[in-house]
């Protein structure tokens, strides 16, 4: 495939270059900075869209290669970037997510914009990135701007937040610094692709132990992004004092990094680690799964609420990645999209309600259907997207997530399963609480319905909930081919499981 | 045979211009109007680093011996005492760099201050050629003359602000501990000429590698390398060796101790390379244990102990003991028995990579101090930093960079001079090392950040008064956090330089 232009370039550089640009005008020139910075999101967004479209979903490997030197050590690093179609739904989802995100910010200050058209560069950076180096960097250097959106930018108690947020990120990437020179040393090469070719089967790192102390040292550090439990207790702090945009960008991408972790590196590099550690992940996605649906169900906070029914959300992708089926890691993939769709949708929808009020306490609210008919009509339908109701979203993903990973851990889908009723019990709770019944509050009389500004960015995302509902085909074609081979390595390294 | 030519003088170039420059400031000092003297002071200091410059260029712009061979031919000097070869020159720059941002800073400082009027410029360029002739030196009496050359002029730096209690207390603190480690060092000495009866550092090498000490003797020559490790580790500030560090930091006047915490460690580091790599081979099972020992207790008491301060020069102290662990850990991955070329190469770039990218990221939070300083006192508190990324964003930008670098994280210089110190410490097998290293980095990160917490996310003191905002210490901090991105994102070239530096050491 001949391609002109570098266009993974352009969609990781292209937000950096413009926050440099931008980051000199004055206070005044509010207007400017976020005009061109919703520009150049939605041009990011239109290059994604471009390489959506010429993504060719029957060939294997991958695609959009752009290949140079950048350090020449004894084991060179290069700046080595491409997609499958694993990371090129990814980056699709947050070229999607990033233009909400800014006009959801539309209030905010230049430095804020500005962080998040960093943070833009640093995700899609770390999506593309095909050297285990380079990955690393754009790992780490998206921290500091989300550090600095919640610690600067978020409620009352942010600089704990923040601080906890990303301490806890900094000792488990710390861990896989030390494991990605180790492998890199051992293989004389930082090529992700070579490495996941080579390490499998590896004579030089040979030994089973060691093999799953690497994997471990990878597998930590994901697992706190993910967040696994018990790795999650920074998640729900991070959220309830990240501004809207925060939470929608770390719920909607962010978290996605570390499933995306699994299935990119930790996986494909030591397959045989990951079925000896299958049990015990499986074990934690399914507690996490529970846990955080009963935790969700216990808040009255809005948004710790929706944080909490993160960690269950991601236990449904976990389980999916590990279940050993094609079917299952579809799921799980798809369930990365889904819930980057629904959870950025409802952070944005608490956001818009803690605008107008103030309050995001299930309590402070009442009878809201009758007051905001049209944001209660939304968020229906994003509640039922989170539940994975048929027709939206959410069914597709989930379902086959349970259907792939019932044949080799019938148990724990039997208790996921049961995560799927509770789900429905806390958002329908939280729904008939807050729009339902009377008017328990006199002084919401007067709160606005949403307006033409909200629905700029309520509408993108709730039409792709929609879509993807009805189509979930368009991204299961693109990452059936890579979804495959990372599942045919998995199994390869599976013990047979009639024995056990 | 004993003569000694004037062209003895071209190893020694650098060093002697700044030597010039000394005294030509000194003398000035008595010459030139009071009112004029600290421009005539900056001008010559300029004057003589520009020329020091110019000689390392010149050296660097030499060819190659051959094609294959990068490696450029060595100016010995005064029968081998001395020899400015590609080490001996990379530490040069890197001594350049730091005194030379040094000066810049100090018109913010110094002026108005009458000792700033001579001596302060003087015993600079001074402490500058010690360092610049003690990473050349290539015996032991040299050696130790021009440590002492540099670590008088420190003393009597740090005691420089001769009303201030806390100075005073410096001074004194470190010419006593300075003085005790020149003792142990000594002692060393004496112990490697007496088992091998020659002060060359390479013949000592070439005695111990042929066997040919007596018997008696043998016993000796591990104590020697011991003891003289523990002097040097004094002066780099190495746990626990480190008493003296915080109190000297805190109680010297900042653009002294932004020199100091800099340039001490780039010589001190550079000239325990050389002689670990030319004579200190055969002997690395008795340093290699005790360099591995001292570097995991610097990381650790020198991380902890900085996670306590609220004194952000403090702190940075502490912080300057933590990083002295990281470059010598760096060091220690050298004492491998099978250690190739190849791996040995990689260990010594990488320390002094490391030592090149802390000069800058270090100096450049010590100038932040200076400019952020209210009325006649530097920003030393915590609380003096609230609210400041409202004043100055962008010089509390560059801070958060120094920050982010110092703590290891990408993409600054920081990070990947810490990937080459880990990536040569997994090469040697020093996984403790390498464990160790990666998790006190880690919590390196949350008192670094307390400082981004402070100047981004809490709202200034009620009625603080304004900052002092000098304008060479914003151009001193600008320079550096250039460099500090600049060095971690096209490394590049300094790369292959410090490559060179340990190749021209190991042939």
């Amino acid at each position: 495939m001949a391609e002109s232009i570098p266009v993974l370039t352009l969609i990781t550089f292209l937000p950096a270059a413009a926050g440099l640009l931008l980051s000199p005008l004055k206070a005044e020139k509010g207007a400017i900075v976020r005009w061109a910075a919703l520009g150049v999101s939605l041009v990011v967004l239109g290059l994604s869209a471009w390489a959506w479209s010429r993504f060719d979903p029957a060939s294997e490997g991958m695609q959009f290669r752009e290949h140079a030197t950048w350090i020449p050590l004894s084991i060179p690093i290069h700046y080595t970037m491409g997609l499958d179609g694993i990371s090129l739904a990814l980056v699709a989802l947050t070229a999607f997510l990033m233009p909400l995100a800014i006009r959801a910010s539309w209030h905010q200050s230049n430095g804020f914009i500005i962080a998040l058209l960093f943070l833009e560069s640093g995700m899609m950076g770390a999506f593309c990135a095909l050297d285990l180096f380079l990955f690393y960097v754009f790992w780490e250097a998206m921290l500091i701007p989300m550090y600095l959106l919640i610690g600067i930018w978020g409620g009352p108690r942010r600089i704990y937040a923040s601080v906890k947020f990303i301490l806890y990120t900094i000792v488990g990437s710390v861990l896989m610094l030390a494991a990605i020179i180790y492998c890199g040393m051992q293989e004389r090469t930082f090529d992700v692709m070579e490495l996941a070719s080579q390490l499998p089967g590896s004579r030089t790192i040979g030994d089973p132990g060691t093999r799953q102390l690497l994997f471990l040292a990878f597998a930590v550090s994901f697992a706190i992004k993910v967040p696994l439990f018990p790795f999650h207790t920074w998640l729900p702090d991070a959220h309830v004092e990240a501004p809207t945009a925060g939470s929608v960008i770390l719920a909607g991408v962010l978290l996605k990094m570390g499933t995306y972790g699994f299935i990119r590196f930790a996986i494909p590099f030591f397959p045989d680690a990951a079925n000896h550690f299958t049990p015990h992940i499986v074990a934690l996605a399914v507690i996490g799964i529970i846990y955080g649906s009963l935790m969700a169900m216990a808040q009255s906070d809005i948004k710790k609420l929706v944080a909490y029914s993160s960690v269950a959300h991601l236990g449904f992708c976990m389980l999916g990645l590990f279940s050993g089926t094609v079917q299952g890691v579809q799921g799980g993939v798809l369930q990365m999209i889904n819930h980057g769709l629904s959870t950025g949708a409802l952070f944005l929808l608490v956001g818009i309600i803690y605008e107008k009020t103030h309050r995001r306490g299930v309590d402070d609210f009442g009878g809201m259907a009758k007051i905001m008919p049209v944001y209660a009509v939304l968020f229906m339908i994003v509640t039922l997207s989170s539940i994975g109701l048929p027709g939206l979203n959410g069914f597709v993903g989930e379902f086959l997530v349970l259907l792939g990973s019932f044949k080799n851990h019938p148990y724990a889908t039997g208790f996921a399963s049961l995560g799927v009723v509770l789900g429905a019990v806390y958002m329908l709770k939280l729904y008939r609480d807050v729009f339902f019944g009377p008017v328990t509050r006199p002084e919401r009389e007067k709160v606005t319905d949403v307006g033409a500004a909200e629905l700029s960015y309520l509408v993108p995302v709730i039409a792709l909930i929609f879509l993807l509902g009805v189509l979930p085909n368009l991204v299961m074609t693109r990452t059936q081919n890579a979804v495959e081979s990372v599942t045919e390595r998995y199994n390869q390294f599976s013990t047979p499981r009639g024995a056990k | 045979m004993n003569d000694i030519h004037l062209t003895d003088l071209h190893s020694i170039l650098p060093a002697l211009s700044l030597i010039v420059g000394g005294f030509a400031v000194v003398a000035a000092g008595t010459l030139v109007r009071p009112e004029k003297r600290q421009t005539v002071s900056e001008f010559l200091c300029y004057f003589a680093l520009a020329f020091a410059l110019a000689t390392v260029f010149f050296r660097l712009a030499a060819p190659s011996l051959n094609s294959t061979d990068p490696v450029r031919a060595a100016l010995e000097g005064f029968h081998g005492s001395v020899r400015l070869d590609d080490l001996a020159l990379f530490m040069t720059l890197t001594v350049i760099a730091a005194t030379g941002l040094t000066v810049v800073l100090s018109a913010d400082t110094m002026k108005g201050l009458e000792s700033a009027q001579g001596e302060y410029y003087g015993l600079l360029l001074l402490a500058a050629a010690g360092m610049m002739v003690l990473v050349e030196a290539m015996e032991l009496i040299t050696f130790f003359i021009a440590l002492e050359v540099l670590s008088l002029a420190l003393y009597a730096l740090s005691g420089l602000l001769r009303r201030d209690a806390r100075s005073n207390e410096a001074a004194i603190k470190y010419f006593v501990m300075g003085a005790f480690a020149s003792g142990f060092l000594l002692y060393g000495m004496a112990l490697l000429y007496g088992a091998t009866g020659s002060i060359s550092i390479p013949q000592i090498g070439a005695q111990i590698a042929a066997g040919a000490i007596p018997e008696k003797a043998q016993s000796l020559v591990p104590l020697g390398f011991v003891l003289f490790a523990i002097g040097l580790a004094f002066k780099v500030g190495v746990v626990p060796f480190h008493q003296w560090v915080p109190d000297v930091y805190e109680g010297a006047p900042t653009s002294v101790t932004a020199f100091m915490s800099v340039a001490v460690k780039a010589a001190g580091f550079g000239v325990l390379l050389r002689l670990l790599l030319t004579a200190g081979r055969p002997e690395a099972e008795t340093w290699g244990t005790l360099l591995w020992a001292l570097s995991i207790l610097t990381l650790v008491v020198g991380n902890l102990l900085a996670i306590g301060q609220s004194n952000v020069k403090r702190m940075l102290a502490y912080s300057s003991v933590a990083h002295t662990g990281y470059i010598l850990a760096g060091v220690t991955s050298l004492r491998g028995a099978g250690a190739s070329v190849a791996q040995m190469q990689d260990a010594g770039a990488a320390a002094i990579y490391y030592l090149f990218v802390y000069t800058f990221m270090t100096l450049g939070a010590f100038a932040f101090l200076i400019y952020a300083g209210r009325g006649d006192k530097d920003a030393e508190e915590i609380g003096d930093f609230a609210g400041l990324a409202k004043r100055k964003p962008w010089a509390a930008l560059a801070m958060t960079v120094f920050m982010v670098s110092l703590a290891g994280v990408p993409p600054t210089a920081g990070f990947f001079g810490k990937f080459l110190l880990f990536k040569a410490m997994v090469s040697a097998e020093e996984y403790t090392l390498v464990i160790v290293g990666v998790l006190s980095s880690a919590v390196s990160l949350y008192y670094y950040l307390r400082v981004v917490v402070y100047m981004y996310m809490k709202p200034e003191g009620e009625g603080a008064e304004a900052p002092r905002l000098g304008f060479n210490s914003a151009l001193v901090v600008f320079a550096c956090a250039l460099f500090t991105l600049a060095l971690g994102l096209l490394p590049a070239k300094y790369l292959s330089l410090s490559y060179q530096s340990i190749h021209s050491l190991l042939r």
